[in-house]
């Protein structure tokens, strides 16, 4: 019987006692917080209110120390003492309700208030009290007094929805917690006993009499001297509550959409910056939108940290979106135009497939139907790969692909972190040089980087991994997160998602060349004439247009900085004036006008060597140019010297071109001669007033050159042709060109031996033709011919194989 | 509508969709080519020469007219080198190069033979001749004529997956270019041509010591296939050749005698040095009786260079 007592009565104890150890819940509370964007100091960029309605920040990690001791020393003067009770208050409250007739003082402590907050009862009866004091014990028990302290600070009501100290600072003094005066952190230690207290009329007086008597208390304690109480009475109190800033709200929205539970981010954004970048994209956007051009974005990466310090996702912030306004557009894919042709001429110089000023043909090109074009629709017959980067000319670029390989392409992007391409190689095929393929802003102004980070590479023995761009702080260096924290969750996307990425297929030294070719991109504006100024700043920059004007990109870097920027329609519109150097690279100026230009790049002189080019060709020296030395990269396995200066044949008297079939070898001369392939020569001889054309022909040896001095421009040889198929479904025709190096030749076309057209000037033919094996042949009025053979791929018609069109 | 016919005109789709543009005011587009024809079976060559001096001449020019690929199935492909091209082959040292074709489009697909055409048909119609150290002229030609040229009997695969392949033929003047005899007025030009994928090669390159190189012997080095080799003249018979020679030439600014012999398949190599007398030219037609001083054995690996030097 005795033991049935006693373990009736060890029974009520045990379970009491395990009431009492979960009477609290785990995490103390449970409310959504507000999203919170901070810069790299701490800064608030940004913030999106609670699930509830309630501007509550995630808390910080300390209590501000001014507000711990303001509010000890007014709301519970032995709180480091006690343990969730403090008797003598609650004697010394006795007495003075007694004494009053009413409740006057409740003598709960801090952890009884939040004991209060946690069951969210209104009644005060004394049973609650007894829970409470129960829970407070419980709390004092599970938690230190800073995580109390703590607790209490992030939940205490401050007047209206906002919740928590940090959010009460950003929200009545625009500052963060830790940053407030003695009479700031007053105010907000007497409101949570209060809270209505903030709202403006008669109760400001009595707010400012609380504060005050605090202060005073806290004078007399010795915590503040007599100045500091003296300035701090004279401090007003705050007045309406401050809007929140709004300096990155497409990134929030981003991260946001990214990691839903996590509350804070601490980002490596420079706040001034940022709000300097933001406005002036803003400026900039207004004017585009009379042009009907609504979207603008922009980025700034730290060339060193790695760290994105400027993130603009558009022109401005539209909560209903219009004009897409909403959309953060550094991270969506957009047609590249010709931005990535750098990496192209990057990994060329690397692979030694070029040379920095190796003459690129630019001429009418197709391969397997595609035929790109330059933006003005001209050619410049040949022209040395540096130009034709700077320049943007697409013809070079595509041919250039072309030789480089569009899958070897493909995977230099995707390891220099291009994370768009969603198609294979072969899908996109030589339209990946010109915008085939889509990227992010973010991912091609890491590029960008990149390109910059490995010309810094002096000392560089091995090829380096491409490095990823950050925004987030790492979890190192944000501080540990505890139990009444923000659940801190790794934001994979915006710091480096871990894809297989191979080691550069760029070194120091092409990167260098590659960003001091682009040195040489027409500037707009008044920035054109930047090299007249010592003071100028060097900036590697190249524009970006994509197929039906709408996308204007224009990316550059300088040696501490990687800017980006984006302009067009979030909706895809083209406009006319939408163009990399008109729409975009005045904003890309006016953001590099921002920031410090420090000193260009050091060549990598260890990474490379000097060779002996020909200044007209770009090709390795033959002994028959002049020479010109340039440094390449040191493991540059280029090995072709110059094509096009070769040995001109000549008479006796040095004034003919002579042949093989006219003079005997043992009687000609030689002189040094730049003959370039006819196609290309007779493009090239319009642009170049420095062209000089080999001497004539002996009258006896022109019939009997070899070669005509005329070529297709097509077919090529041996080329299967496609008929085309218009939109009428009608059957298309093949059209025929071919150049000659006189021009005012005449051409008699023959197609399988029969007679079909005359053309002067502009050798241009369309026919029709049945599918089968042909030959077509060329013959100019001074008798030389040239013949190409191909064959139309196609269902036989039937129909003579010839109709001549007009 | 047929998958292939799908495959094709799928990507020329895309190109039109999204024909780029270039930067600074780029406004442009693209268009379906003149026929909106072309094959989606070519794949990309570039074809170049490269050579091993000589030293009795200062300039050795061919004049290449073109060149003709012979595929496994299938006509002969003939390409154009518009205008003719010559070429002072002596130009082509340590590793140069001089392409006749630069990413010419052909049929992807495997090929059997490479022929270089050459203009040198006789010697009273060639824009081909020697200039010998002496100062004369010699015309060069083709014994067997324009009609053969030189040819190259090696299978070598174009593929159309993109990349290209890029084939260096090494005309090596040692054993080629043969001189007159029979009071023959030129020299002429005989098919010894050595056809590399110049993505994988390697290289083998050293110093010779100076107390190797005696009175006035003139020092080569000649490098022979496979690992153990016993050396052998340039004989052009059956037996064991040199599959390059090289020259042993003496830097001027360091003093030291080096070698480079360039564009060798991956592989064994037997390498060995060799100073030349007056007497011994070793000249293709003879089967010279050479006292080769040092053997050292090698392995060259693809894009390295492998050091092999010749001491005391």
């Amino acid at each position: 019987m005795k033991y049935k007592v006693l373990a009736g009565v060890l029974t009520v104890i045990g379970a009491v006692y395990l009431a009492w150890w979960f009477c609290i819940p785990e995490p103390l509370f449970n409310s959504p917080y507000s999203t919170i964007l901070l810069g790299r100091d701490g800064e608030l960029l940004g913030a999106r209110i609670a699930a509830d309605g309630q501007w509550r920040f995630p808390a910080e990690d300390g209590v501000p120390k001014r507000f711990a001791v303001a509010l000890v020393v007014f709301e519970d003067k032995r709180f480091y003492e006690h343990n969730g009770v403090d008797l003598a208050a609650i004697a010394r409250a006795a007495r003075s309700n007694i004494q009053g007739g009413r409740v006057v003082s409740g003598g709960s402590t801090l952890t009884m208030q939040i004991a209060r907050r946690i069951r969210n009862r209104s009644q005060r009866s004394l049973i609650d009290k007894l829970i409470e004091t129960a829970m407070a014990m419980r709390i004092e028990q599970r938690y230190s007094k800073q995580e109390i302290l703590k607790v209490y600070a992030a939940n205490a009501p401050f007047g209206g929805n906002v919740v928590g100290l940090e959010a009460a600072a950003w929200r009545y003094f625009g500052r963060s917690a830790h940053r407030l005066s003695w009479a700031e952190t007053c105010t907000l230690a007497v409101l949570p006993n209060s809270p209505s207290l903030i709202h403006p009329g008669r109760n400001r007086v009595r707010l400012q009499a609380k504060r005050d008597r605090l202060l005073r208390k806290l004078h007399e304690q010795g915590v503040i001297n007599a100045l500091d109480l003296e300035v701090s009475l004279r401090e007003p109190l705050p007045a309406a509550p401050l809007p929140l800033p709004q300096t990155a709200p497409h990134l929030l929205e981003t991260l946001r959409a990214q990691t839903p539970r996590t509350y804070r981010f601490e980002t490596t954004l420079d706040a001034h910056l940022q709000t300097t970048a933001s406005q002036i994209v803003h400026d900039r956007a207004t004017e585009l939108a009379q042009q009907d051009i609504h979207n603008a974005a922009a980025i700034i990466i730290d060339n060193s940290t790695f760290e994105v310090v400027a993130y603009v996702g558009n022109a401005r912030w539209s909560i209903n979106n219009d004009h897409g306004l909403a959309v953060d557009i550094v991270q969506r894919p957009r047609s590249t135009g010709s931005i990535l042709k750098p990496l192209l001429y990057a990994a060329m110089l690397e692979s030694g497939d070029i040379l920095p000023r190796t003459l690129i043909p630019d001429i009418p090109t197709q391969y397997s139907g595609y035929m790109p074009e330059n933006y003005d629709h001209s050619y410049s017959g040949a022209v040395p790969a540096d130009v034709a980067l700077a320049q943007s000319l697409n013809v070079p670029a595509v041919r250039m692909l072309q030789q480089y390989g569009v899958s070897r392409f493909y995977d230099l992007l995707q390891h220099a972190g291009i994370s768009t391409l969603r198609r294979k190689p072969d899908e996109y095929g030589l339209t990946l040089i010109l915008g085939g393929a889509e990227a992010k802003l973010w991912d091609i102004a890491a590029a960008y980087a990149n390109l910059a980070d490995i010309a810094s590479q002096l000392h560089a023995t091995s090829p380096q991994p491409y490095r990823r761009i950050s925004l987030l702080k790492t979890s190192e260096q944000t501080h540990t997160a505890s139990p009444q924290t923000h659940p801190y969750r790794h934001v994979s996307l915006l710091t480096a998602p871990e894809q297989p990425r191979g080691t550069a297929e760029i070194g120091p030294a092409s990167a260098w060349l590659t960003l001091n070719a682009l040195l040489e991109v027409p500037r707009p504006g008044d920035e054109g004439h930047w090299k007249n100024f010592a003071s100028a700043r060097k900036i590697a920059w190249k524009t970006g247009t994509s197929w039906g004007l709408r996308d204007a990109w224009a990316i550059g870097t300088s040696a501490h900085y990687t800017v980006g920027v984006w302009v067009g329609n979030a909706t895809g519109e083209g406009r006319p004036g939408l163009t990399g150097s008109t729409a975009a690279a005045p904003l890309l100026f006016q953001l590099f006008n921002r920031l410090d230009a420090g000193p260009w790049f050091t060549r990598p002189d260890r990474q490379m060597k000097r060779v002996e080019t020909c200044r007209n060709d770009g090709y390795l020296a033959n002994g028959y140019c002049d020479i010109e030395t340039l440094w390449i990269p040191r493991q540059s396995h280029f090995s072709r010297t110059s094509p096009y200066n070769v040995p001109i044949h000549l008479d006796a008297t040095g004034r003919y071109r002579v042949n093989d079939a006219c003079e005997s070898v043992m009687r000609m001369k030689h002189t040094n001669g730049f003959v370039l392939p006819p196609a290309q020569e007779f493009y090239y001889r319009r642009t170049r007033a420095d062209y000089r054309a080999p001497p004539p022909w002996r009258s006896d040896c022109e019939a009997t050159n070899s070669k005509a001095p005329m070529d297709f421009l097509y077919p090529n040889a041996a080329t299967r042709v496609y008929i085309p198929i218009d939109l009428a479904a009608k059957k298309g025709r093949v059209v025929f060109e071919a150049v000659h190096r006189d021009n005012d030749a005449v051409l008699y076309w023959h197609l399988d031996q029969h007679y079909v057209a005359t053309t002067r000037t502009f050798h241009s033919e369309a026919l029709d033709i049945a599918p089968g094996a042909h030959v077509i042949t060329v013959v100019d009025q001074a008798g030389n011919r040239m013949s190409r053979s191909f064959e139309v791929i196609g269902e036989p018609t039937g129909q003579s194989s010839v109709s001549r069109s007009h | 509508m047929s998958s292939r016919l799908k495959t094709l005109i799928a990507p020329a789709l895309l190109a039109a969709m999204v024909a780029g543009c270039g930067g600074g005011g780029d406004g442009g587009g693209t268009t379906f080519g003149p026929g909106n024809g072309g094959s989606s079976t070519n794949g990309v060559v570039t074809i170049s020469i490269t050579d091993a001096p000589v030293d009795f001449a200062s300039h050795v020019f061919i004049e290449f007219a073109g060149i003709e690929l012979t595929p496994e199935i299938g006509n002969r492909l003939t390409l154009d080198i518009n205008p003719d091209r010559p070429i002072d082959l002596l130009t082509l040292t340590d590793g140069a190069t001089s392409a006749l074709l630069q990413n010419q489009s052909v049929p992807a697909g495997r090929y059997t033979a490479i022929r270089f055409i050459i203009n040198a048909q006789s010697a009273s119609q060639s824009n081909s001749f020697v200039d010998l150290i002496t100062g004369e002229r010699f015309p060069i030609v083709v014994p067997t004529g324009s009609e053969s040229g030189l040819t190259v009997t090696r299978d070598f695969t174009v593929s159309d997956t993109g990349g290209q392949l890029t084939l260096v033929a090494d005309f090596d003047l040692r054993k080629s270019l043969v001189e007159p005899t029979g009071g023959s007025p030129s020299y002429s030009l005989k098919p010894s041509i050595r056809l590399v994928d110049s993505t994988q090669v390697g290289t083998i390159s050293g110093t010779v010591g100076s107390n190797l190189v005696t009175g006035l012997c003139t020092p080569y080095v000649y490098v022979f296939s496979g690992a153990n080799v016993v050396p052998d003249d340039i004989d052009l018979a059956s037996d064991v050749d040199p599959i390059v020679s090289v020259p042993v030439k003496l830097n001027n600014s360091s003093g030291a005698y080096t070698y480079r012999a360039s564009f060798l398949e991956a592989g064994n190599y037997t390498v060995s040095f060799v100073c030349l007398t007056g007497t011994q030219d070793d000249q293709p037609e003879v089967d010279d009786l050479l006292s080769f001083q040092r053997i050292q054995q090698a392995t060259v690996t693809v894009n390295q260079t492998t050091t092999v030097d010749f001491t005391s």
